[in-house]
């Protein structure tokens, strides 16, 4: 699947969506997998955030990334400790770093994955992915949010995860 | 700081599963402050300062009126979000006395989860903003959760097995059957029991989920010179630290710290200030808000490699008895009760006094850890001998 591929909510539509800001709207609102980069020294830093932690400038580009990852990291979680998490438990939360921007992590879900409850177990570290995207409007301001998310591909991966 | 303060009273609420308690926070930190108070044989008017952490349901200002204090002189709070900050807030109230500042430094904890919340839930219906914004939408809301992604890949990068998790949980049980106070006294654990125990979120058990409970505790941190003259042996402060590597505070697993505990920095601190190294520790309260965040800790700090650390802590090394550090000597948050890791403090300075449940013989070097968790993580370290 391409990268504008648009997957449903993997959480249940009344879950905390995030607060929208000028540092993190082209994350969220992109529709395509997209990070910030400092306009003065040129580092990408992850999560957005109003300056950079390498020069402290607070002027960015936001740039667009493959959309390509590996899986970094992984848990399942089997308790809800919500309760509008009650009926979607057990789920998966990963952390993927972009092939093309390593030294990133990015929190997500890997989707499609547990419609079938044994490939729960095929999320492992080191396995590549892809970004989808979730759209859903913006429930204070109806502008549309498209959360990137993760499809596991079948792509060979080189890169090794330690 | 190495002769300048010592620990000279501690003082306990019962301890309680979340909700069970009949006191309010405010009544038991009330009874805790004054059995410290009672304990170190100060009158109430000689309390002169307070150090707290946390964002509290009740304004600390308010509590010290409400408490009966005397004269204000200092007051401050630790950075972060909790239980990495136990150590540091007891480290600011020995800073606040080293430079005469104040004379008597209370350090309390007060919770009744059945009131506020119980911490290993969400149930926020704000939107998340800021680091959350990156971690919440996408289930990584309770503690549980954030925490089982560190510890998972610090185990799968330093291959440690669901023993070495085993084994933590083991010896905090095995401590907790020691304790008449722990709430998990009399329920002693097998590893069978653990391995059978239902998924929170892997690669966490139930039995790798510290307790949520209702409690208080509190310690007083005082100058020495008075110390010759109040009832308790002194828990001689030797030494405090708080801190992170530079790049440690960055949001959402970003921090430059991952998979860590943010607690090497803080060990370097530790074992410089008081001049010794690790392996003269003789007993360790660890905070562990889950199993693996000892795992961490125990290696951050330099008692091992992290390699070494399933090896460091199997079998019965964690225990009181002979162990090669004993752990958590009263249960710890994962079995004796969790009030954000102060009541680990208070163990502390009872194995200098020689009075826990499961006292190590002779113990002259008491060491209280606080983190992972939110940053910066925070450490102490006691001396029974005058430095
Ligand atoms: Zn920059």
């Amino acid at each position: 699947m391409s990268q504008d591929a648009v997957t449903p909510r993997y959480l249940p539509a009344d879950w905390p969506l995030p607060e929208i800001t000028a540092a993190n709207r082209a994350f969220f609102t992109a529709g395509r997998l997209t990070l910030q980069r400092c306009r003065s020294c040129a580092q990408v830093q992850h999560p957005p955030h109003d300056i950079c932690h390498h020069c402290q400038a607070d002027t960015f580009d936001y740039v667009a990334a493959s959309g390509l990852g590996t899986i970094d990291n992984v848990t399942i979680v089997h308790h809800a400790g919500d309760p509008r998490l009650a009926d979607r438990v057990p789920y998966n939360v990963v952390i993927v770093t972009p092939d093309d921007h390593p030294d990133v992590r990015i929190v997500g879900n890997v989707v499609g994955a547990d419609t079938v409850p044994v490939e729960i177990g095929a999320i492992e570290i080191g396995a590549p992915v892809r970004c989808v995207f979730t759209e859903v409007p913006d429930p204070d301001t109806g502008e549309t949010l498209t959360l990137p998310q993760w499809e596991l591909d079948q792509r060979d991966v080189a890169r090794p995860v330690s | 700081m190495l002769g300048s303060t010592a620990v000279t009273g501690i003082g306990e609420s019962r301890y309680y599963r979340a909700g069970r308690s009949p006191q309010s926070a405010a009544a038991m930190a009330a009874t805790a402050v004054h059995a410290a108070i009672a304990d170190a044989s100060l009158a109430v008017d000689d309390v002169d300062g307070i150090v707290t952490y946390h964002p509290d349901q009740h304004d600390s200002a308010q509590l010290w009126s409400w408490l009966g204090l005397g004269e204000l002189r200092f007051s401050a709070k630790a950075w972060g979000g909790g239980g990495n900050s136990g150590a540091s807030a007891v480290q600011i109230a020995d800073a606040a006395v080293t430079a005469g500042y104040a004379r008597n430094v209370v350090v309390f904890r007060s919770l009744h989860q059945g009131a506020e919340g119980r911490y290993g839930r969400y149930n926020q219906t704000a939107r998340p903003a800021r680091g959350d914004a990156f971690l919440v939408p996408f289930g990584a809301a309770m503690p549980v959760v954030k925490n089982a992604l560190l510890i998972k890949k610090f185990m799968h990068r330093h291959g440690i097995t669901q023993e070495a998790l085993a084994d933590i949980a083991l010896a905090s049980y095995f401590h907790a059957q020691r304790n008449p106070r722990a709430v998990m006294y009399g329920k002693p654990l097998t590893r069978e029991a653990y391995h059978a125990s239902r998924w929170i979120a892997e690669p966490l058990h139930l039995y790798d989920c510290c307790q949520e409970s209702d409690g208080a505790c509190a310690v007083i941190v005082s100058s020495a010179d008075q110390a010759p003259d109040l009832r308790q042996p002194p828990a001689w402060l030797l030494a405090g630290a708080t801190g992170m590597h530079a790049g440690g505070g960055l949001w959402a697993f970003n921090d430059t710290d991952y998979p860590s505990g943010r607690l090497a920095p803080v060990g370097r601190q530790l074992w410089e200030r008081a001049g010794i190294r690790p392996t003269d520790v003789d007993v360790a309260q660890f905070y562990e808000n889950f199993t693996g965040s000892t795992l961490i800790a125990i290696s951050d700090i330099g008692f091992c490699g992290p390699g070494e650390v399933e090896a460091f802590v199997s079998g019965k090394n964690l225990h009181f008895d002979g162990g090669v550090l004993p752990f958590n000597t009263s249960g710890g948050n994962i079995a004796e009760a969790y009030i954000h890791g102060l009541q680990l403090m208070v163990e502390a300075v009872r194995q200098i006094r020689g009075t826990s449940t499961s006292q190590v013989p002779g113990a002259r070097l008491s060491l209280f850890v606080a983190g992972p968790g939110t940053p910066p993580s925070s450490a102490v370290l006691l001396s029974a001998d005058a430095p």
